[in-house]
C-alpha cells in the first residue's frame, strides 16, 4: 500500500514524459519515473520514500526495445530482468540478472529500475562495466542522446533528474564468445542481497576484468584490480589476495556481513574465477 | 480401528488449497475502521510527550490514543506492560500511539505525523549489559508490580524479572569427583515466529454492551478472560472468535492486539475497528522468541555416566515479562535434557533488556535449553572419545528415575528414548559422527541430539467437547481448540469417529472457535490438544453412546446393557437384526403411530489435567506435565573446510509417539518442525543495532529457510510405547520436531570444522569467525 495521495501518468512518448516531469517539478511536486515499480512500492509502503506522482515509462516504445540491429545488441530500460534472461542475447548478462532478487520480482524489476535502484547493488550494470563498447541512450533536453556508458555511469549515474535512461547496448563482435563467470555470494541463502556479486570476464584483449556489486556502496570496476587479476605470472590465489589489497574502497559492513568477511568471500571467489577463466577449454 | 492410525486428509484442506479458507482478515465488514500502531524508533527513553495534534487534524482520522489515555498495566504473570508506552519507551518498535482512521492509507499518513518527544536513556542491549553492575534499569522498580499469576520472583531494583531454581543432591561435590568435566557457554539470539499470517484483531462494542472480538489467536478464552479483567466486563459479554489461524508457533497465545483493538473501538464509540500488523510491526512490535545465554557444566565418570550438572540460563526476555516466568520454570523442570543426573544445580533467570518483549515460542523454552545441553553432551562425547548416540543411550532417563524436579517417571509418562536411538541408527545410516572426506576440502558428517518435553501447563487446564447429532445420524463436533495448521480439528474428528464407530466424513467440525458457543479449552498450546481435546471428545462420545442406547432400549424393549453399536446402528448384541439406525434416534424416536420420545442426541464431554502442581519456589520440586515425549534427531551435512559453506543433506527424527492418530499429519508436523528448527539454527536472528535498533523487521533481513534450501531428505519414524491415560495412547508431538534439530546441526558442524560452535545462527561467517579466533 502506498499511503500518500498519488497521481499516475503513463506517457507514450519520451519527450512527453520529460515534459510532465518538468511541469510537476515547477508545480512544487515530487514526481518519480517508474518502470517495474517494485522499489517505489516497497519503500513507499514503509514510508522510506515518498513521492506525489509516478510517471510510468513502460508505454514508451524506445524504453521497451529488444533489438539486435547489425552489430549492436540493445536492451530497453523497461525490460524486466526475467525477460532479459529469457531473451538470452548476452550470456554474462543473463547469468547476472538471473540472480537478482527472486523469480517473481524479476518479472517486474527492470534493467533501468535495477540500474537506478536506491540500493547499493545495481547488479545488472556489472556486465556493461566490463566491455569497451557499452553505450547508453538517454532521454534529454537535447533529444535522445547515445554515448559511451562510462560518460554517464561509473557506479553512480551522472544524469539530470528530469532525464532518464532509455536503453543500453553492447557490440556483439566484442562480447561474442567472451568467457565469463558471474557469482553472487550471500550470507547463506540463495535468495538474499549479495554480500558481493562478482562478474568477471576474460576479455578478447586477454585481460581479466572484474566488476563488483555489494562490496561498496556502489558497483565498481578498477583498472588496478584488473591489472592485478591479469598478471599471469602469479597464481590465482596470489592474484586474488593482491586484488583485495588493491580494491579502491573499503568493503561494506552491515547486517548481511562484516567487512572482513566480505573480503574473505571475495578473495576465495576471485581465485576460483581466475582459475576457471584461464583453464584450457 | 478404522479412523485412528490412518491417513485422513485434514478437514480444512480443500478450502485451504483452493484459497477459500477464511482467516481473520478475510472477514471484512462494511464500515470497518482501520487501526494502526505507531512504533517508537528509540529503544529506551523517558517520554516527554507524544504529539498527536497533526495526526488528529488529518481528514478521515477518527481517533489517536496514546499511553496517556490508558492507565492500566497488563501481563499474564507480572503486570508490567502498558498497552501503549507510558512514561518510558522500553523497546524499539514499542507502540507509542494508536491511530484509528476510515481507511488504511489515511491511518498510515496520520501515523507518519505522530511525533515522540523524549529523553533517550542508556540502552540495555544484551543480557550481559542487563546484569552488569550499575546497569540502567528497564523497569524503575520491578518489585512494585502486581503478580497476577504466582509464582514469579522479580528481584527488587534489578533487571531480573524472575528466577527459578532446581537443586538435587550435592552438585559441587559430584563435580569434584567427576573424571571428566566439560564447560560450554551457549549464546542464542532472539528469533521471530514468522507465521505466514501476521497477527490481526478486530473489535466492536455493541449498543447492548456485548463486545465482539475476532482474532488470529491461539487462546480465545484467554482473550475473553483478560479483556473482562482489564475493562471490568462480565466474561459472558465478550464473544471472541478465532477463525483459522495462519501459523502461530506460540506467538499468538499471548494477548496484545485484542486489548488495543478494544481500546480503539472504545475510542470511536464502539465502532468496529480492525488492527492488522504489517510484517514489520508483527516482527518488532509484537512479541518474539527469547534469546538465551547459558553456562553448562557437566561432570561424568570415565565410562560416560553423568554425575553432575551445574546449569545457568539467562533468558533475554526483552522489555516485558509476558510468559517468561512460566518458560523459566519449564526450562528448570526439564533442564538436564532426557538424562539421569543425580547431582544438579540449575538457575534460570528471566532478564529484562531493551529488546522486543518475548512470549511462548514452539517448544516453550525447550529448544534453546536443549541446544545448551546437547552441545555439552556432544563435547562430552568428543572428550571421552565415545559414540555420541551411545553416550545418550547410556544416560537416558528410565522408568523409576526421578525428573529434575523429582517427578516420578514411568514407562507411560516417559516413553522410550533408547528405542528411538536404536531406530535412528539404520534410518540415517549412522556413521558414528566422525567426518569423512568426499572431495578436496569437502567433508561429510552426521550430528545428533536428543530431546524431551512436557506441557508445563497450569494445573487447572481444562477442555471440553459437545457433540450434536444431525437427522441423518452424522454428528457435529464443537471444541475450543483453534486450528492453526497442526491438524487439531482433524485429529479430534478422528477420535470421535473411532469412538462412535462412524466414518470421519460423518463428523462435521467448524473451522472457527467462538467463546460463546464452544466449550472452554485452556489454550491451543503445549502440543496438548490431542490429549486434552481427545479425552473430552472420548467423554462426549461415551455420553452420546449412553443416550443412543438408553433411547434404543426403550424402543427395542430391552436393557441398555443388551445393546451394542456400530455401522451407525444400535443393535441387540445377540441378535443384530434387531436394530435401530442412528438416524432413527438422532432427533428423538418417532413410533409408527406418530408419537415420539427422547429428543436430540447431544453429548457433552470434559477433561481436566490431574496431578500437576506448581514447582516449589525453594526446592523447585513438582510435577510439570502429564507426560514427556522423548526422541532423537540427526542431520547429515556436507561442509566445505575452506569456504565454510555447507549443505544439509538429511534431517531425521525418531520420537516415541505412543500411538499415531494420523501418520501423514504426524510426519508433516515433525518435518515442519525440523524445517523450522534448521532455519532457526542456520540463519534466523533478530539483530539489534548499537542503540537497540531492531534491524531485522522484514524477510529481507530476517531470513527463513526457503523451499529450495531444504535438506534433500527428511526422515521421520515413530516408536510407539503408549501413554496409557492419553486417547488411544497418543503422546504429544506437535512442537517436538523443532527441539533438538538445531543442536544436531551445531554438533555436526562442530565435528566437521573441529570447532566448538556454541552460538546461533550457524552462518558460514560465524564459523569463519570462530576459525579466525582459534587461529
Amino acid at each position: 500500500m502506498i499511503p500518500g495521495p498519488l497521481e499516475y501518468y503513463r506517457p507514450t512518448r519520451w519527450d512527453e514524459a520529460r515534459q510532465v516531469f518538468q511541469q510537476l517539478i515547477q508545480a512544487g511536486r515530487t514526481p518519480r519515473y517508474a518502470l517495474g515499480g517494485t522499489e517505489l512500492i516497497t519503500m513507499a509502503r514503509t514510508s522510506q520514500l515518498s513521492f506525489s506522482d509516478v510517471i510510468d515509462l513502460k508505454r514508451i516504445p524506445e524504453v521497451m526495445t529488444q533489438d539486435q540491429d547489425g552489430d549492436w545488441i540493445t536492451w530497453g530500460a523497461g525490460l524486466p530482468l526475467g525477460r532479459i534472461a529469457a531473451l538470452d542475447r548476452w550470456p554474462v548478462l543473463t547469468a547476472t540478472v538471473d540472480r537478482v532478487a527472486d523469480h517473481t520480482s524479476r518479472e517486474h524489476i527492470t534493467l533501468g529500475g535495477n540500474g537506478f535502484s536506491l540500493l547499493p547493488y545495481k547488479e545488472a550494470m556489472l556486465p556493461f562495466m566490463l566491455v569497451d563498447h557499452a553505450e547508453a541512450t538517454l532521454a534529454t533536453g537535447a533529444g535522445l542522446v547515445t554515448g559511451r556508458l562510462p560518460d554517464y555511469f561509473d557506479g553512480t549515474w551522472r544524469v539530470a533528474s528530469e532525464d532518464f535512461l532509455v536503453s543500453l547496448r553492447v557490440r556483439e563482435s566484442e562480447v561474442r564468445n567472451m568467457r565469463f563467470r558471474s557469482f553472487k555470494l550471500t550470507r547463506l541463502d540463495w535468495i538474499d542481497y549479495p554480500l558481493v556479486t562478482i562478474v568477471a570476464v576474460r576479455h578478447p584483449t586477454g585481460e581479466i576484468r572484474a566488476a563488483f556489486a555489494g562490496w561498496g556502496s556502489a558497483p565498481l570496476v578498477s583498472a588496478e584490480v584488473n591489472r592485478v587479476l591479469s598478471d599471469t605470472s602469479r597464481s590465482p590465489g596470489a592474484r586474488a589476495a593482491a586484488a583485495i589489497g588493491a580494491m579502491p574502497v573499503k568493503p561494506l559492513d552491515d547486517v548481511h556481513g562484516s567487512a572482513a568477511y566480505r573480503a574473505f568471500v571475495t578473495e576465495y571467489t576471485l581465485a576460483r574465477m581466475i582459475g576457471e577463466l584461464e583453464a584450457s577449454s | 480401528m478404522t479412523s485412528v492410525g490412518v491417513n485422513v486428509p485434514r478437514k480444512e484442506a480443500p478450502n485451504k488449497v483452493t484459497g477459500r479458507a477464511r482467516y481473520t482478515r478475510d472477514l471484512c465488514q462494511p464500515g470497518t475502521l482501520y487501526g494502526l500502531l505507531v512504533p517508537a524508533h528509540v529503544a529506551h527513553a523517558r517520554i516527554r510527550a507524544v504529539e498527536t495534534s497533526a495526526a488528529k487534524g488529518l481528514d478521515g482520522v477518527k481517533a489517536v490514543i496514546t499511553g496517556d489515555d490508558v492507565s492500566f498495566l497488563t501481563g499474564d504473570v507480572i503486570e508490567d506492560h502498558p498497552p501503549l508506552a507510558r512514561g518510558k519507551v522500553r523497546y524499539w518498535g514499542e507502540p507509542i500511539a494508536l491511530v484509528v482512521a476510515r481507511d488504511a492509507a489515511t491511518a498510515q499518513r496520520a501515523a507518519n505525523l505522530v511525533r515522540l518527544h523524549c529523553d533517550p536513556l542508556p540502552v540495555v542491549n544484551s543480557v550481559a549489559e542487563a546484569l552488569s553492575e550499575h546497569a540502567p534499569l528497564v523497569h524503575d522498580e520491578v518489585g512494585s508490580y502486581t503478580i497476577a499469576t504466582p509464582p514469579a520472583a522479580p528481584r527488587r531494583h534489578s533487571n531480573i524479572a524472575d528466577e527459578a531454581n532446581v537443586t538435587k543432591g550435592d552438585c559441587d561435590q559430584a563435580l569434584r569427583e567427576s573424571d571428566v568435566v566439560v564447560t560450554v557457554h551457549v549464546s542464542l539470539p532472539q528469533i521471530d515466529h514468522a507465521a505466514m499470517e501476521p497477527r490481526v484483531a478486530t473489535a466492536e462494542i455493541l449498543a447492548d454492551g456485548r463486545v465482539l472480538v475476532v482474532s488470529s489467536s491461539q487462546a480465545p478464552f484467554e482473550v475473553q478472560k483478560l479483556l473482562a479483567q482489564y475493562f471490568h466486563l462480565h466474561p459472558g459479554q465478550i464473544e471472541v472468535t478465532a477463525p483459522l489461524v495462519g501459523g502461530a508457533f506460540g506467538g499468538k497465545a499471548t494477548v496484545q492486539l485484542e486489548i488495543l483493538a478494544y481500546l480503539a473501538s472504545r475510542a470511536v464509540g464502539g465502532h468496529v475497528v480492525t488492527l492488522a500488523n504489517s510484517r514489520e510491526v508483527d516482527m518488532a512490535t509484537s512479541p518474539v522468541g527469547m534469546g538465551l545465554e547459558a553456562d553448562v557444566v557437566l561432570g561424568a565418570a570415565s565410562d560416560g555416566r553423568l554425575k553432575a550438572a551445574r546449569l545457568t540460563f539467562y533468558l533475554d526476555i526483552g522489555a516485558y515479562a509476558d510468559s517468561a516466568p512460566r518458560i523459566a520454570r519449564a526450562i528448570a523442570a526439564q533442564c538436564t535434557g532426557p538424562y539421569r543426573v543425580d547431582h544438579l544445580h540449575a538457575d534460570v533467570y528471566a532478564v529484562y533488556t531493551n529488546h522486543t518483549y518475548t512470549t511462548a515460542f514452539r517448544g516453550f523454552g525447550h529448544m534453546p535449553m536443549t541446544f545448551a545441553i546437547e552441545r555439552a553432551m556432544d563435547e562430552l562425547a568428543r572428550k571421552l572419545g565415545q559414540d555420541p548416540l551411545d553416550l545418550r543411550q547410556l544416560n537416558a532417563l528410565a522408568p523409576g528415575d526421578l525428573s529434575p524436579t523429582k517427578a516420578r517417571l514411568t514407562s507411560s509418562n516417559l516413553g522410550n528414548l533408547p528405542e528411538t536411538i536404536q531406530r535412528l541408527k539404520p534410518l540415517i545410516g549412522w556413521t558414528g559422527g566422525a567426518p569423512y572426506a568426499v572431495a578436496p576440502h569437502r567433508v561429510r558428517v552426521q550430528g545428533v541430539a536428543a530431546f524431551w518435553k512436557t506441557s508445563s501447563s497450569p494445573p487447572n487446564a481444562t477442555s471440553g467437547a459437545i457433540v450434536t447429532m444431525n437427522a441423518d445420524g452424522s454428528v457435529n463436533l464443537s471444541i475450543g481448540a483453534v486450528e492453526f495448521g497442526a491438524g487439531t480439528k482433524t485429529a479430534a474428528a478422528q477420535i470421535l469417529a473411532e469412538a462412535l464407530r462412524i466414518p470421519v466424513s460423518r463428523v462435521f467440525i467448524r473451522d472457527e472457535v467462538s467463546t460463546a458457543t464452544a466449550p472452554e479449552h485452556w489454550k491451543t498450546v503445549a502440543s496438548l490438544s490431542t490429549y486434552m481435546v481427545g479425552r473430552a471428545v472420548l467423554d462426549a462420545a461415551q455420553d452420546v453412546v449412553r443416550q443412543l442406547k438408553s433411547l434404543a432400549a426403550v424402543v427395542l424393549r430391552c436393557a441398555p446393557e443388551d445393546l451394542d453399536y456400530g455401522n451407525e446402528t444400535v443393535f441387540v448384541r445377540d441378535d443384530p437384526t434387531i436394530q435401530l439406525k442412528y438416524a432413527d434416534l438422532a432427533l428423538g424416536y418417532q413410533y409408527p403411530e406418530g408419537d415420539s420420545i427422547g429428543g436430540q442426541i447431544i453429548g457433552r464431554g470434559r477433561f481436566m489435567i490431574r496431578h500437576l502442581n506448581l514447582l516449589d519456589q525453594e526446592t523447585g520440586h513438582g510435577r510439570p506435565g502429564p507426560a514427556w515425549t522423548v526422541g532423537v534427531q540427526a542431520v547429515e551435512v556436507e561442509y566445505d573446510t575452506e569456504t565454510h559453506q555447507y549443505q544439509i543433506l538429511k534431517a531425521a527424527t525418531v520420537l516415541d509417539a505412543g500411538r499415531v492418530i494420523n501418520p501423514a499429519m504426524a510426519h508433516g508436523q515433525v518435518r515442519g518442525g525440523m524445517a523450522m528448527g534448521l532455519g532457526i539454527a542456520s540463519r534466523e536472528q533478530i539483530r539489534y543495532g548499537p542503540q537497540g535498533e531492531f534491524l531485522s523487521n522484514q524477510f529481507r533481513t530476517y531470513k527463513v529457510l526457503r523451499m529450495g534450501e531444504q535438506p534433500d531428505t527428511y526422515l521421520v519414524e515413530f516408536v510407539t510405547n503408549p501413554q496409557v491415560d492419553a486417547p488411544f495412547g497418543a503422546r504429544p508431538l506437535g512442537e517436538h520436531g523443532v527441539l533438538a534439530i538445531g543442536a544436531a546441526l551445531a554438533n555436526a558442524l562442530s565435528r566437521a570444522s573441529g570447532l566448538a560452535l556454541n552460538a546461533l545462527p550457524l552462518t558460514p561467517e560465524f564459523i569463519w569467525q570462530q576459525r579466525r579466533t582459534m587461529a
